[in-house]
């Protein structure tokens, strides 16, 4: 089977500035994916270009063997750092939304979810708190059944008891075909449920490897080798 | 899919527009309730209360149709700018649809705003004008308008002139969004450099409406378009046969710039988008 990503000699440039420096990789299906860097190395620009919201400045990058168009987002379901719903928007607006513009969205699998938070759907999201409106837009794009899930800082925002239930959504709902990849800098809290990490520094690669080899080569957890690789 | 856009967006933009709405047609009411009182209790002349009220309301009408009118481009531009490069950009961004239905699925929820606005206009003019002064007839409508005389070519001006709105709107629509497209490429300042677009497109509009207008004063009565347009004028009824060749060059030359603007806007948003 194809591979669910791959990018070759990706480079994007900001004003002048490089935030990605010709970057190789490739993901197969099936895994959860860290893509783990310190602040401003390049994870959320990566994942933008992932998901089309930002055009390569040179290199290549497929999703299932296409490049980001149509056809990558309906497989690829998005977790943005940013609260992107309206919020004048009601719960049950959203959720009819998703079910019109998503054909794999789960709607039963998402309400499910929203009433084990105790999340009213007739609620406004302005009327929500901001960790409330994080785990609707979480609820949301976990409900979908894609191929890849791309989560960008998924619990950058919200407090210990929160991250628990975030990362257990993501164990607990994503198919085993399906591939997971999220970004963080909090590598502590996500590395339980990580089979591979990729470390991104200044818009490059430094690693790519198992969570696996990690603490076999290095006999160390994957959050003290990355505060040894990019101890400042 | 266009179809559910548009329905999405007319959701969030009606918040918008239903109070502004409700305003304008309030009082509108206000202000012809306040005309028929006045003029039952023959009050029109002399400074009394019901004058003054009547005068107050008329005012802030007239105040609330043209901010109305102000605020449905406002508003659909703010809808534009929010929707594609603001936060809500990265939902719409990555919707499965194609650049070209985002696009449309705007220009058409901002047509419909547009067409909404004229008609509420009109519609509480006429309250103003006609339920006001107890003159709500169908002998005042043919009075002021002649529909009972109407011939084809009356017919055909009036809807080359709602083609023409029409076209207007979505050419009007379609500018800003290539505008705000084009602003969007610059790394900041993008909402100058949209009104600054705005201001560039409206400068080639009208340098080459001075080159038409040039064109026909200068041209000699031997060129082809100058004789055509005397023999029509010629004929019973020219002059209307001229204001529909007008409505429809417009509409033509409306539709050319739309078309360009549309390429504009859906090669930065396919190709160019840089959503930081």
């Amino acid at each position: 089977m194809e591979p669910i990503l791959q990018c070759s000699g990706l480079c994007k440039n900001y004003s002048g500035k490089e935030a990605l420096r010709g970057l190789n990789l490739t993901i197969e299906r099936g895994h959860i994916v860290g893509l783990l860097g310190p602040n401003g190395s390049g994870k959320s620009t990566f994942i933008k270009l992932c998901n089309g919201l930002l055009t390569p400045s040179t290199g290549t990058l497929t999703i299932a063997g296409m490049v980001p168009g149509v056809e990558t987002k309906k497989i690829v379901s998005y977790l943005p750092e940013r609260t992107y719903l309206s919020d004048w928007m009601r719960v049950d607006d959203v959720l009819s939304a998703f079910e019109d513009f998503y054909a794999d969205f789960d709607k039963p699998r998402a309400l499910d979810m929203l009433q084990r938070l105790q999340i009213r759907t007739s609620d406004r999201l302005h009327t929500m708190s901001k960790g409330t409106r994080e785990k609707v837009q979480l609820i949301l794009v976990m409900s979908r059944r894609a191929q890849l899930y791309l989560l960008d800082e998924p619990i950058g925002g919200v407090d210990p008891a929160a991250r628990d239930y975030i990362l257990n959504t993501i164990i607990s709902n994503y198919d085993k075909d399906a591939t997971v990849i999220l970004s963080t800098h909090l590598i502590a809290d996500v590395e339980k449920i990580l089979d591979e990490v990729v470390f991104v520094s200044n818009g490059t690669i430094v690693l790519h490897t198992t969570v696996d080899e990690i603490r076999e080569q290095q006999g160390t957890s994957v959050d003290a080798y990355f505060r040894e690789v990019f101890k400042c | 899919m266009l179809k559910k856009l548009i329905k999405y967006d007319l959701k969030a933009t009606a918040r918008s527009f239903a109070p502004i709405y409700v305003i304008v047609m309030a009082l509108a009411i206000l202000s012809a309730i306040f005309e028929r009182v006045c003029n039952t209790f023959h009050s029109s002349s002399g400074l009394n209360v019901l004058n003054v009220l009547s005068g107050i309301t008329l005012v802030l009408y007239f105040l609330a149709l043209f901010v109305v009118n102000i605020l449905t481009l406002v508003i659909c531009m703010r809808f534009f700018y929010d929707n594609f490069f603001k936060d809500e950009g990265y939902l719409m961004h990555t919707l499965p649809v194609t650049p070209a239905k985002l696009i449309w699925s705007k220009v058409i929820m901002s047509a419909l705003w547009g067409i909404a606005t004229v008609a509420i206009s009109l519609l509480s003019a006429f309250i103003v004008m006609t339920v006001g002064r107890g003159q709500f007839s169908y002998n005042w409508f043919n009075f002021h308008f002649g529909i009972s005389h109407w011939e084809p070519m009356d017919v055909g001006v009036l809807l080359s002139g709602i083609l023409t709105i029409v076209i207007g709107i979505i050419f009007i629509e379609l500018c800003i969004c290539a505008s705000l497209c084009v602003g969007s490429l610059v790394p900041k300042h993008h909402v100058a450099v949209c009104i600054g677009m705005i201001i560039a497109f409206c400068i080639v509009h009208v340098v080459l409406a001075i080159f038409v207008v040039a064109f026909m004063q200068s041209a000699p009565n031997s060129n082809w378009l100058i004789q055509t347009l005397q023999a029509i004028d010629s004929r019973n009824d020219g002059y209307k046969q001229i204001t529909i060749c007008g409505l429809l060059a417009a509409s033509v030359y409306m539709a050319a710039f739309s078309a360009l603007y549309f390429v504009i806007a859906q090669s930065i948003m396919k190709n160019h988008l840089n959503l930081e």
